[in-house]
């Protein structure tokens, strides 16, 4: 993994062996960028000196500028990632075989100590687009959760629906009374943040258990959906998603 | 006003009867035309089944005596008897399911309802089903066991529910009602389903897509079809942690429950849940991580089936 991001002796090596061209150097940012976007649009043209056969995208994002500068600084001197970053967002493109890309974003994630929300997807080069589409949606649903390394399988209900609109439209409309009562949807919020754990979800919310109860049997009675049900209490939480997931401010690929 | 069924059985039969017993030609081509007229007449008025087939019962008692009464061939009553009944219950169901398939394949005739409800029958067979429904109000029957009634989804949901409740024991409805324009959508709906309830081990009762939203939202999208596939496939060759999976799952995610339903002891069921975790990378003590393994595993075990 770190070997990849360290751009070792034996990748240099290698890449000296098997690629007569190159990528741009890496002072080169706006034309290594826009190799970026092109790669992330899916127009792989062919010319593909230097570029890996597959591919880890980490969509990338943060509340505040200075985590996302972070990115950009780990991955300076990788020779052999592309970046395409914008002020509260980005995307990076790092060579990786397949099932290796979570534990490289959590390489990357580590290295940054900051809050940044990260979705990390993979594919081989012609098919970035794709990929790129999962990270971005992936990371809509993670920016509701805690700062961290996200992958597919982490959010796949949320995933579904997101791109499923009439079943978002749905839920939307089974979740809307919950919501229209903040003292319900923080109960809601707490619970899941629990893991569906009432006696820490009361102590987040500071309130008695049998109050909390009290919320999710009110919530039962708008939705239909009792909370203590792991399907329920899913179908509650993905029901959130689709009312509210986050645009992400990833930049344009195109 | 209710429907005489007995007199109208009466009216149109009774020549046919007196043909048969003085042996007159032609009975026979009279038989078909008079028992599909009033066929068709019941179906119009809505006349449940079990009503025809008393009247007719009734009707054959009450002619064959009075055309007997002064002679004549009681052989040939008898298979007029016979041959009315066959027809007009021909008459009486065929049009019925014609009717059925002519809505569902996106041509309804003017007389059709404003909208329907298709109901997928599972665990019993659509004839058995049928009948409970006809006590509650007119259904079709199509040729692909689909169930349709003329009304919108909330009252066929009751009518289901009542049914349901009815019959008792394994059967599982599945209800989707459209404009009866688009009853082909409410089909292809209804066994959609069908077919999640069915791969997910869903208890009998009556279902509608509110209460598999994203799990046919989850099938639906191929990224997350796949995902699933690799999440679950590893966890299926190993039949213990899949029923220790569904046993937390059915007890709600209650451990201390699924410990006593799987006669194990509590670092046993905590041990395997461990290896669940190693895995899938999902974690079963997580409620909304243990509703995804249910939802793979239901649909690994469907795909494993074909």
């Amino acid at each position: 993994m770190t070997t990849v991001l360290d751009s070792g002796l034996l990748g240099d090596l290698l890449r000296d062996i098997l690629s007569p061209f190159d990528l741009p150097p890496v002072e080169d940012v706006a034309t290594r960028r826009q190799l970026a976007g092109t790669l992330l649009s899916g127009r792989d043209n062919g010319s593909s000196d230097g570029l890996a056969l597959s591919y880890a995208v980490v969509a990338y994002c943060a509340s505040t500028e200075d985590p996302c500068a972070l990115v950009v600084e780990a991955l300076r001197d990788n020779h052999d990632a592309l970046v395409l970053d914008g002020v509260y967002g980005g995307y990076a493109l790092l060579p990786c075989p397949q099932d290796d890309q979570v534990a490289l974003a959590r390489a990357l994630h580590d290295r940054l100590g900051a809050d940044v929300w990260m979705a990390v997807s993979w594919a081989p080069r012609r098919d970035l687009a794709t990929a790129r589409a999962t990270a971005e949606d992936v990371l809509r649903i993670a920016f509701g959760r805690p700062p961290g390394v996200y992958e597919l399988r982490d959010v796949l209900a949320d995933f579904a629906v997101l791109r499923r609109p009439h079943v978002a439209a749905r839920l939307t409309r089974m979740i809307e009374p919950v919501v229209a009562e903040p003292m319900l949807l923080d109960a809601l919020r707490a619970f899941l943040a629990e893991d569906g754990n009432r006696t820490a979800a009361a102590r987040t919310l500071d309130v008695h258990r049998s109050t909390l109860d009290h919320r999710l049997r009110l919530i039962e009675r708008l939705t239909g959906c009792r909370p203590t049900s792991p399907r329920a209490l899913l179908t509650l939480s993905v029901a959130l998603t689709a009312h509210s997931a986050p645009e992400v401010p990833l930049p344009r690929t195109h | 006003m209710p429907f005489d069924v007995g007199r109208l059985l009466h009216e149109e039969f009774l020549a046919v009867y007196r043909a048969a017993a003085a042996d007159a030609d032609g009975w026979e081509d009279a038989a078909v035309t008079a028992a599909h007229r009033a066929g068709s007449r019941l179906r119009a008025a809505k006349t449940p089944v079990p009503q025809v087939v008393a009247a007719l019962r009734a009707a054959d008692g009450v002619l064959t005596e009075t055309v007997l009464d002064g002679g004549g061939d009681a052989r040939a009553v008898a298979a007029a008897g016979t041959a009315l009944a066959a027809e007009l219950m021909s008459a009486f169901c065929a049009a019925e399911d014609g009717l059925a398939d002519a809505v569902l394949a996106g041509d309804a005739p003017d007389s059709a309802a404003a909208s329907y409800a298709v109901v997928a029958v599972r665990g019993a067979l659509p004839e058995n089903v049928v009948n409970a429904f006809r006590r509650r109000g007119t259904v079709l029957l199509s040729s692909s066991g689909h169930l349709l009634l003329p009304v919108a989804e909330p009252a066929a949901l009751a009518a289901c529910r009542s049914v349901c409740a009815e019959l008792g024991g394994e059967v599982w409805l599945s209800v989707a009602g459209r404009p009866a324009a688009r009853v082909a959508l409410a089909r292809e709906e209804a066994d959609e389903i069908d077919a999640l309830v069915a791969s997910l081990g869903r208890p009998p009762g009556v279902y509608r897509i509110d209460d598999v939203l994203f799990e046919s939202a989850m099938t639906d999208t191929r990224e997350v079809r796949d995902e699933l596939d690799r999440v679950v496939a590893p966890l299926l060759a190993n039949p213990v942690l899949v029923d220790t999976v569904l046993a937390l799952l059915e007890a709600g995610g209650n451990r201390a429950s699924a410990v006593k339903k799987l006669f194990i002891h509590r670092s046993t069921i905590d041990y395997r849940l461990w290896q669940v975790e190693q895995l899938t990378g999902l974690s079963p003590v997580n409620p909304r991580d243990l509703a995804v393994l249910g939802t793979a595993i239901g649909m690994g075990r469907a795909n494993a089936w074909g």
